[in-house]
């Protein structure tokens, strides 16, 4: 008994390092770019000359305004079809691991053309899309000079990824904390750090972008009902069915609805389901609140590139 | 020169074109080297890269080692992206196109396999994660129902055994050993509705389901086997690379050894054109034959030391020439082999007398020059003149023969003999001439007297052509006189120039120089003629002189149709043979004689009578006397001049009357100018006598008078 209860202990002090060892950074204030790259991006992310009827532009759907993403679980693209995923948020994906619920693409550049041409986006052609951007002579002549190579895809997706990398929302509460004022958070909130520690959530939930560093399957401890296969479709792994990218906690309180299906509408239903389905155990109301409490700390400032974009057309 | 400068540019073009050829290979081996440097450095990059996936890789392995444990994963998903990037450098790196196809295959496997990789690396992240999380909640609920403290030993044990084993397998220990799922069967059954340990097995059962994917990843991980892979590229880029060093070195070794070669012969060619330019201006400058300078070196040397700033006027120095005489003959009879070899001989006996220090050189077929810088007084010079001649002189042995010559030297000193150039050379070419007038075989220096006498007897030349046509030739008549009664026994005529240009000019002036240039033969032709004329008018006046005498050049005699003129002229001018005394040098009979020809004969034989010039002065011979017929004698008025003061003179004078009268001839005596020489002569039974004393030479209307003045004594 007396053994047992020594190396078990031993057990949990190993096993805790490894728990309280996972830990969350803060989001740096700035990001180094191009800046006449990031001009032309900016313009492109506002333009509706990407979609093909001339109505989306990637503001349609990733509004910066608000929260880089859209309000609605899916969102209806330029044919009017609904898109399959939630519209995750532009703002600091640069930190994901990778990009698409899925994971499908590395990076932010990989990410950028696909929206163009998925039927259910802006279903337009990239040949299409070059064209008119050849033909008109503002974006001739900014091309031309950031690139010997003029107008290409590679080009395009460089502009637009060096400008989504400005968009990053620094300085959250809870950053503040992190940086060392004590006072940036209340009672409530640091209890509801100590929760997403104890909880466990910080397992998933973890580093720079708090999550969207690992995959993880969708439905541990009960079955998620998920029409979506995830990671499946591009292993085909039995093990990585519905297996999807652990998404950043960075603005969650802005992001509404939460899933890659956006089945919560809440922050509340959100954690509901996290503890039911991922972490598999009980958590108390108050507990519950309080981890709300502290998510509502993740929210950052929106970068002062984004304060003169407006939502074109629609 | 041309001749040298244009060898040399042809050669100058080979040298040229393997200059050319040296650069061009000589560059290409750089440009070789250079693209094996950048080889070389690429080879080095590429492997730098490899060795990175390498560690990277192996940092990914770590990972995958710390199961159980703290994971960074931002950390993993920079090592990930640091992999990527370096991979896709490697991928697009131009070193492709070096490598062999195995290497390329290499790197595509490598990329394959890092893909399966980053899934198993993604998986484990997961599953370690949910394990983490997993084996904390176990914790909490173990702790939560030991609180509850509800007795239940069993179940704590259980719950304890549980955790202790999953411990057991974090350390390491195999799973199956022991036997968890046996206790979780238990768990089961004791769970009931009890949630918390509903929740425990549930989070039990989930974790050694993921225990048992994670040990299925890394053991995917170890099959994977992606390090054996890039160690394998590296070991094959080592390789590769390494031969591929050893073929560039071998083929820059080869390059450069060409270079080399080309370089070696470059130089040989170089060296050779050089050694065969010196040869060639070795050839400009000597004489092929003797080996001495030649001209060119000779004009270039005296150029150098008479016009150049540096040595004008300064050093003084002699010049000789040196002109072998009558070689041609020896030449044209014993062939130009024997020529030649006299020549070098010669030559060489030459220099060996003007030694080092001076120039020799041959500037002329049988024309040698020294210029002597290292002695200038008179007498070494006089010695030196000496001993060159003497040494052409001795004998010379050429196969069987045995060959005599001789030399005339001139001598000009610089710069009193000639300040310039042309005048020293041509003032030693005077005084050669000079040697060789005096017979050859000896030196001569130059005085001023050469050059007027050259410059007189240019005048002379140039006047006589036109003198006979302007008629300035006109003659004078001596009388000559029987010494016993004064009567007059004939008249020598006797030639006069008066010339527009020159004035008077005596015979003995223009005589030989009419000779040389052979306008004696037209000249003599006329003092024929006019002298028969002369002598007919007088005998149609009642001047009746008997004979008349004629000096006639030896020339003029040699003309293959002199008799038949002198024949024509006699009869033409109705003049008598007999009355003809046709007067000779002495040595022309010599000469005569020994050559055997015909035309005194001839004369003789139509009448004419020969008289022998100026006798005693030259050869001699008593032989000629007795085989030649002639009719007088003349002393030479030499000795008449000296007979009364020079009791040798006398006794000569004396002996060629006894000689001459024994032999049958008359004797006359030239130049008799006083009472006292008349009376001697008179004493040695001279015949006659022909001067001043008597009679001088007289204009014809003139000899008229005194013919008619002396007839009347």
């Amino acid at each position: 008994m007396q053994k047992n209860y020594f190396l078990s202990l031993l057990c949990f002090a190993l096993c805790s390092s490894t728990l309280f060892a996972a830990n969350l950074v803060p989001i740096p204030t700035q990001i180094k770019v191009d800046e006449k790259k990031v001009a032309l991006g900016k313009k492109l992310f506002a333009d509706p000359i990407l979609s093909k009827d001339k109505t989306f532009s990637c503001m349609t759907c990733h509004n910066l305004q608000t929260n880089g993403a859209d309000t609605v679980a899916f969102t209806k693209g330029v044919t009017g079809e609904q898109g399959l995923f939630n519209v995750p948020t532009v703002y600091n994906a640069v930190y994901n691991f990778r990009q698409f619920w899925d994971g499908h693409v590395k990076n932010l550049q990989e990410q950028a053309i696909e929206p163009i041409t998925n039927p259910v986006e802006m279903a337009n052609s990239l040949g299409t899309v070059l064209e008119d951007l050849k033909r008109s002579k503002t974006y001739s002549a900014l091309f031309e000079a950031l690139y010997e190579d003029g107008i290409t895809k590679d080009n395009l997706a460089e502009v637009l990824a060096e400008f989504e990398k400005t968009l990053i929302t620094p300085n959250s509460s809870f950053d503040k904390y992190l940086r060392g004022d004590m006072k940036a958070l209340n009672e409530h909130e640091i209890e509801g750090y100590r929760l997403f520690k104890t909880m466990g959530c910080i397992s998933c939930h973890n580093g720079v972008n708090i999550g969207g560093n690992l995959y993880n399957k969708f439905g541990i401890y009960q079955n998620a009902k998920s029409e979506e296969l995830g990671r499946y479709n591009i292993t085909h792994r039995e093990e990585d069915k519905y297996v999807f990218k652990v998404p950043s906690l960075r603005n969650v309180a802005l992001t509404a609805p939460y899933m890659h299906d956006g089945r919560a509408k809440t922050l509340e239903a959100a954690v509901n389901i996290m503890t039911q389905y991922q972490l598999g155990h009980p958590m108390d109301k108050e507990d519950l609140h309080r981890i709300v409490d502290f998510l509502n700390t993740l929210t950052g400032e929106l970068p002062e590139i984004v304060k003169d974009m407006r939502v074109e057309g629609q | 020169m041309l001749r040298v400068n244009s060898f040399f540019k042809k050669r100058a073009d080979g040298v040229m074109l393997l200059l050319l050829f040296f650069i061009l290979s000589l560059s290409i081996l750089f440009y070789y080297l250079q693209n094996v440097n950048t080889n070389m450095i690429n080879n080095e990059e590429y492997i730098i890269g490899v060795v990175k996936l390498k560690s990277y890789n192996q940092e990914m392995d770590n990972t995958l080692m710390r199961s159980y444990r703290h994971l960074d994963n931002d950390e993993i998903t920079e090592i990930t992206k640091k992999f990527d990037r370096e991979l896709l450098l490697l991928q697009k790196n131009k070193m492709h196109e070096v490598f062999s196809t195995e290497v390329n295959a290499l790197l595509q496997q490598i990329a394959a396999q890092y893909n399966l990789k980053i899934d198993l690396v993604e998986s484990f992240k997961t599953l370690n994660a949910r394990i983490t999380s997993t084996v904390y909640y176990l914790y909490e609920l173990q702790n939560a129902i030991e609180e509850r403290k509800d007795g239940n030993v069993e179940v704590e044990k259980l719950l304890g055994d549980i955790l202790f084993k999953i411990g057991q397998i974090f350390i390491g220990k195999e799973a199956s050993v022991l036997n968890i799922e046996q206790d979780l069967v238990s768990l089961q059954l004791l769970c009931g509705e009890d949630e918390k340990l509903n929740y425990f097995y549930r989070h039990s059962k989930q974790i050694l389901a993921d225990i048992g994917l994670l040990n299925k990843i890394l053991k995917e991980n170890e099959i994977l086997a992606l390090g054996e892979t890039i160690e394998s590229l590296n070991i094959l880029l080592s390789y590769e690379s390494q031969r591929n060093r050893k073929t560039e070195e071998m083929i820059g070794v080869a390059f450069f050894i060409f270079a080399l070669f080309i370089l070696i012969v470059l130089v040989y060619t170089y060296l050779k054109v050089l050694k065969n330019r010196a040869e060639v201006f070795y050839l400009a400058y000597h004489d092929t034959l003797t080996k001495l300078p030649n001209r060119v070196e000779f004009e270039r040397y005296i150029h150098t030391l008479t016009e150049s700033k540096k040595y004008k006027g300064i050093k003084k120095f002699i010049v000789l020439f040196i002109d072998l005489d009558r070689f041609k003959v020896i030449n044209d009879t014993l062939g130009h082999d024997i020529g030649d070899e006299m020549l070098i001989i010669l030559a060489d006996r030459i220099s060996k007398i003007v030694g080092k220090g001076n120039l020799l050189a041959r500037i002329g077929g049988d024309e040698f020059v020294a210029i002597i810088e290292d002695r200038t007084s008179m007498e070494t010079i006089d010695i030196l003149a000496a001993e060159i001649t003497s040494v052409i002189r001795k004998p010379i042995h050429i196969r069987e023969y045995r060959l005599n010559t001789s030399a005339s030297i001139g001598i000009a000193k610089y710069p009193e003999d000639g300040q310039s150039k042309s005048m020293l050379l041509k003032h030693a070419d005077s005084a050669m001439y000079h040697a060789k007038d005096n017979g050859g075989d000896t030196y001569a220096f130059y005085n001023e007297q050469l050059s007027i006498n050259i410059q007189r007897r240019l005048e002379l030349e140039q006047e006589l052509v036109d003198a006979l046509k302007k008629k300035e030739f006109s003659l004078v008549y001596q009388p000559q006189y029987d010494l016993s009664n004064h009567k007059i026994t004939g008249v020598e005529a006797l030639i006069r120039w008066q010339s527009t240009m020159l004035g008077s000019v005596p015979p003995e002036e223009f005589i030989s120089v009419a000779e040389d240039t052979g306008l004696i033969v037209e000249i003599g032709y006329f003092v024929f003629r006019e002298a028969c004329q002369t002598y007919v008018k007088w005998k149609s006046q009642g001047v009746d002189v008997h004979l008349m005498a004629i000096n006639i050049s030896s020339v003029q005699l040699r003309q293959a149709d002199a008799f038949r003129n002198f024949k024509s002229i006699i009869e033409e001018t109705g003049m008598k043979a007999e009355n003809i005394e046709i007067e000779l040098t002495e040595r022309y009979i010599m000469e005569y004689t020994t050559e055997k020809l015909t035309i005194l004969d001839d004369l003789r034989r139509l009448g004419c009578r020969i008289s022998i010039d100026d006798f005693g002065t030259g050869y001699s011979s008593m032989s000629y006397l007795g085989n030649f017929a002639i009719d007088t004698i003349k002393i030479d008025k030499s000795f008449v001049s000296e007979i009364v003061s020079s009791e040798h003179d006398a006794k000569v004078a004396k002996a060629i009357i006894v000689l001459s009268q024994s032999l049958g001839y008359k004797v006359i005596a030239e130049g008799v100018e006083t009472l006292e020489q008349e009376n001697i002569l008179k004493a040695y039974h001279c015949d006659m006598a022909q001067g001043y004393y008597f009679g001088k030479p007289m204009e014809s209307k003139i000899f008229i008078d005194f013919f008619q003045k002396h007839l009347s004594l």
